[in-house]
């Protein structure tokens, strides 16, 4: 679905990713690790268009996203979930969400995709009429993903969406995440917490420095010693 | 108390005024974090459409006058979005403001050399009707100001609040590079945010003529009220905007009334900054 090959990122002179090489297939999750600072949000920014990059590519089922405006690429079908959310505070949880159905293919059944949202973040639907600003972090998350969810996109890129949250909310959120795969999400997750990111996905990368250091299946890098002293705290 | 009735009125009618420019500065300023004193300029060119429409048309068709204004309005959003603004997104907001001063300075000198420097007078039919209303009196001109503002204030307020535009336009005002994410082009709009607020003050231009004198640099009072009114009522508030020119428009009547109508102005820049000392981020917080 989507492919990274040999991307350099630069901000201005000073070089943030280094030849990356990643990719996603239809129906996965896969898990970006890193340290802060690592450049995972880069990588995302990169793909989502946000910041430019020249040197490499990038493509969307083989069609190169190279010089595309990020408005552009979101109506492709790639939903970028930036860290903490980036709602709008000043509109309603309703209303977020129906911003985010300006990047998808049509509008209509309007209802019917707000309810298969509230189905998901039950809490959403008690507070749809609040303005979002009000919101708790972890409910603020779940507008973001819920808001990324109205467009029905392709491809879904979430920021550290556990940032900051209690353990509760860490698995609570891990349980959306997968429950955006069973109903059919492709899902590049970027994640701090690197033993909650490869229980539920089935492939990694590892990012130091920006570099891409380690990648494999989720299940051999969760038993590597080193990726636990460094990511797991053990 | 029939004096009160009457001086709240006359407050009213300029504060509408008021508010549908502060609206149209509120929006732009918004969406690019620019006052945009260039209104000013296309305030006059609205009062100048009403000059004409009625000069070659005949006074019956004064109100008509809006429709031109409209369109005209519509075109000079986009041209001015497009060669003055867009160029310095990216730059520092201070040379969006520096110019928007010179945007206004070359409007207000074009219509100066396009229609010559004089002032005159507009014979709307409405200014010779008027109205006893228990103990308000005023003109029908003053009436229709005061309807219309009101109308197209809670038309853009339904526009902002209610439609997807609108919509669109509060997101991207909130967080540009997060309304690109949701496929929003900030180019788009900040083109409809434009058009909106050009419209808004070429039809208070239409609105505000017959009761002043019509001239090149017009528009220059009325637009730094604006601005004050939309500081008044919090940098980028749509409630604000409008309640603030309502104060302002209040203000000034009631102290020109009761202190002295010497200072009329005087009041406006003196409750501007007795309101900011006391709340900095205006009425509505953004
Ligand atoms: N706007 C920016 N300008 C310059 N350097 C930046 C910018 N954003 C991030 N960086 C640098 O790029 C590197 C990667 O940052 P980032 O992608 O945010 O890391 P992560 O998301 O893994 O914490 C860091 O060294 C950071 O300081
Ligand atoms: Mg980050």
């Amino acid at each position: 679905m989507i492919n990274l090959q040999e991307l350099n990122v630069y901000y201005g002179k000073s070089q943030a990713l280094h030849d990356i090489s990643i990719s996603v297939r239809s129906g996965e999750i896969v898990a970006l690790i890193g340290a802060n600072g690592a450049g995972k949000t880069t990588v995302l920014k990169a793909i989502s268009g946000l910041i430019p990059w020249s040197d490499g590519e990038i493509t969307l089922n083989d069609q190169s996203l190279r010089g595309k405006k990020a408005e552009r690429i979101a109506k492709m079908g790639i939903a970028h979930v930036p860290e903490r959310g980036g709602i709008f505070g000043k509109m309603t949880v309703l209303e977020n969400l129906e911003i985010g159905t300006v990047a998808g293919s049509q509008r209509k059944d309007l209802e019917q995709r707000f309810d298969k949202v509230f189905k998901l973040f039950p809490r959403l639907k008690e507070r749809r009429s609040q303005l979002s600003s009000q919101l708790s972090g972890g409910e603020r998350q779940m507008l973001a993903i819920g808001r990324a969810m109205m467009s029905d996109p392709q491809l879904y890129l979430l920021d550290e969406p556990t940032l900051g949250m209690s353990p509760l909310m860490v698995r609570h959120l891990a349980n959306i995440v997968e429950e955006v795969r069973n109903q059919g999400g492709t899902i590049l997750l970027v994640e701090q917490n690197a033993r909650m990111a490869l229980k539920i996905s089935q492939r990694a990368y590892v990012l130091e420095i920006g570099r891409v250091t380690r990648q494999g299946a989720s299940e051999e890098l969760l038993q590597d010693e080193k990726i636990i002293k460094a990511y797991l705290g053990l | 108390m029939a004096e009160f009735l009457q001086y709240t009125t006359n407050g009213l009618i300029a504060g509408s005024s008021y508010g549908l420019l502060a609206l149209a500065m509120t929006l732009i300023y918004g969406i690019l974090s620019v006052p945009n004193f260039a209104l000013g300029g296309i305030y006059a060119l609205g009062a100048f459409v009403a000059f004409y429409v009625v000069q070659w048309m005949g006074p019956g068709y004064y109100l008509f006058s809006i429709v031109p204004a409209v369109l005209i309005g519509m075109i000079i959003a986009i041209v001015t979005e497009r060669l003055v603004f867009r160029p310095l997104y990216d730059a520092p907001h201070a040379a969006g403001f520096i110019a928007a001063l010179g945007l206004y300075s070359i409007l207000e000198g074009s219509w100066a050399i396009l229609f010559d420097p004089t002032w005159r007078k507009i014979a709307s039919p409405y200014n010779d009707i008027v109205l006893q209303l228990g103990p308000i009196c005023l003109t029908m001109q003053r009436l229709i100001i005061l309807v219309f503002c009101l109308l197209f204030a809670l038309a853009t307020y339904y526009l902002v609040y209610r439609t997807l535009t609108g919509k669109k336009i509060r997101a991207a005002s909130e967080n540009k590079s997060v309304a690109q994410l949701m496929g929003i082009s900030p180019f788009t709009t900040t083109t409809m945010t434009f058009i909106v607020g050009c419209v808004l003050v070429m039809i208070a231009g239409v609105l505000d003529a017959p009761a002043a004198l019509v001239g090149a640099s017009m528009g220059l009072t009325p637009i730094t009220k604006a601005f004050i009114v939309v500081a008044l009522g919090g940098l980028g508030s749509v409630p604000g905007a409008i309640m603030g020119g309502l104060i302002l428009g209040l203000g000034e009547n009631y102290g020109a009334a009761y202190i002295s109508s010497m200072y009329k102005d005087l009041f406006s820049y003196g409750l501007f900054i007795v309101v900011l000392l006391i709340l900095p981020n205006g009425l509505y917080r953004r």
